[in-house]
């Protein structure tokens, strides 16, 4: 019993969820946390999309959080900021740390005695996705010595301005991604024999990237020998082969109409809304909801979160684009419509009654005549 | 002989479109419109009308909830019957359009919005 328990305290809590190497990089994280004053300690993490940053966060507040007083994890600000909830977002991290309900601070500025309360606490804050980290600026001030903030960004400037140190998340080596790729191909640690080198060509297609490995190795998965030579001759032919691309065959791959439909509806209308609604509707829709739902978890391109449908940025965006070329980039033929100008631009334009009828029947004169 | 005649008759044809600003029909399946990211907005009463495949519509303010900054002055004319969700932060009109038919519709919230009748007349759901 007594051996077990070690073991299991042994082993972290990111293998245990299957992470693949998170705990060499959270180990760097530490030796850069090591070298920066003590008072408050602020580190960056950087890299592109896919890359891994939230994840590595969210490992790093899951193993730590515990040795702080007080502690929070801010998701998906970049998006929050667009929708101007940034200060009611850091007036709940106040209430939050201080632990009283309703706290208020309207200003920038944290008034003195808030700011003497913060003083006394030890924190552990992560900010995730940040692209304005005006609002945190002050608060982080304020926090008291001993205090750790953690802020992901795509962005290195933001985080030049707000943080001691930067951590550059580096791509998977080899062996991890290998890794990564057979625990959503063939779910395990290494690929079968047979399958060896047509795994390693697919691995270095997805050059590192864990996003773009999961969304390839799911899709791979239980497939016949053909279907993955025919998978990767079809990848080899693009000219210059991004993670866009990739993902994009993820979900060409998906095949029926039913399932892309309800990815397309969710990257562009639902992303954050609660499972149960959006599942009303989308079946309301006609959609085979449910087996749309576990298809896409199955391939990682869409995941629930506390109750609400998640995605990646990077899938959104692709998603974003597959919308695009469906109607040629003519935003009248376009069958979801999100971005606030592109509605605009299509109500206003979306005349029945014509402009000109005297104009318009001439015309149609000189038709008939013609 | 025969396709010169037809490809100048096209051409005619999109002239007149043109000129008249009529656009044809709209394929779109869903809209969502946060109005807090565009100035006010005036819509015609048949913004909609050639969206016969409109089934989700949102249109909401992500920063001051209640208030819409899309107006109506003229009324609106149709909805597509293929609405499944229609959600409009602070409608501005005091019902839906008479003729909209909402026997698909799954969800429908109107907050802070003018509605005092919904639909004028009889619904048979």
């Amino acid at each position: 019993m007594q051996t077990i328990w070690k073991r299991l305290n042994r082993a972290s809590p990111s293998k245990l969820r299957g992470l693949v190497g998170v705990d060499s990089r959270i180990e760097k994280i530490n030796r850069l946390l090591s070298i920066v004053p003590l008072d408050v300690r602020k580190i960056g993490i950087w890299g592109m999309g896919g890359i891994g940053k939230t994840t590595i966060a969210g490992a790093f507040y899951d193993s730590f959080s515990s040795q702080y007083e007080g502690h929070h994890f801010l998701p998906n600000l970049r998006k929050e900021s667009e929708n101007g909830r940034l200060n009611d977002l850091r007036d709940e991290l106040l209430s939050k740390l201080l632990e009283e309900e309703n706290l208020r601070v309207d200003t920038l500025h944290i008034p003195t005695f808030i700011r003497d309360r913060l003083r006394q606490k030890k924190v552990l804050l992560v900010l995730d996705d940040v692209n304005d980290a005006q609002q945190f600026q002050h608060l982080i001030k304020a926090l008291g010595a001993g205090s750790v903030v953690v802020v992901t960004s795509r962005d290195r400037q933001v985080l030049k301005n707000v943080v001691d140190e930067i951590y550059e998340v580096e791509e998977l080596n080899f062996h991890e991604a290998l890794q990564l790729f057979s625990l959503k191909a063939f779910k395990g640690n290494h690929p079968p024999k047979a399958y060896m080198e047509l795994s390693i060509k697919a691995i270095n297609y997805a050059k590192g990237n864990p996003l773009a490995l999961q969304v390839l190795g799911s899709f791979l998965f239980d497939k016949g020998r053909h279907f993955w030579e025919s998978i990767l001759n079809e990848i080899e032919s693009f000219p210059e082969l991004n993670i866009y691309d990739l993902l994009g065959i993820g979900f060409d791959a998906l095949r029926d109409h039913n399932t892309k439909s309800i990815f397309l509806d969710i990257a562009c209308f639902f992303r954050g809304h609660q499972v149960d609604f959006v599942k009303r509707i989308l079946d309301g829709c006609g959609f085979k909801t449910d087996s749309g739902f576990s298809v896409l978890i199955d391939r990682c391109l869409i995941k629930f979160s506390d109750d609400k449908v998640e995605m990646h940025d990077l899938l959104q965006e692709m998603a974003h684009e597959v919308v695009r070329k469906e109607s040629a980039y003519q935003l009248r033929k376009q069958s979801r419509l999100w971005n606030p100008k592109d509605v605009y631009r299509v109500l206003t334009n979306n005349l029945v009654r014509f402009k000109y009828p005297k104009v318009f029947s001439l015309l149609c004169n000189a038709i008939w005549l013609y | 002989m025969q396709y010169g005649c037809t490809s100048k008759f096209k051409i005619l044809l999109k002239l007149c479109f043109s000129f008249t600003g009529f656009q044809g029909t709209v394929n779109v399946e869903g809209i969502f419109l946060d109005v807090s990211k565009i100035r006010e907005i005036e819509l015609s009463s048949t913004a909609f009308a050639r969206m016969y495949n409109l089934r989700l519509l949102k249109i909401y303010n992500s920063v001051a909830g209640d208030k819409c900054t899309v107006h109506l002055p003229s009324g609106l004319e149709s909805l597509s019957e293929e609405l499944r969700y229609l959600h409009w932060d602070g409608y501005p009109l005091t019902s839906l359009p008479s003729n909209f038919r909402p026997q698909n519709l799954v969800e429908l919230s109107l907050p802070s919005s003018k509605v005092k009748q919904l639909w004028r007349g009889d619904q048979v759901f």
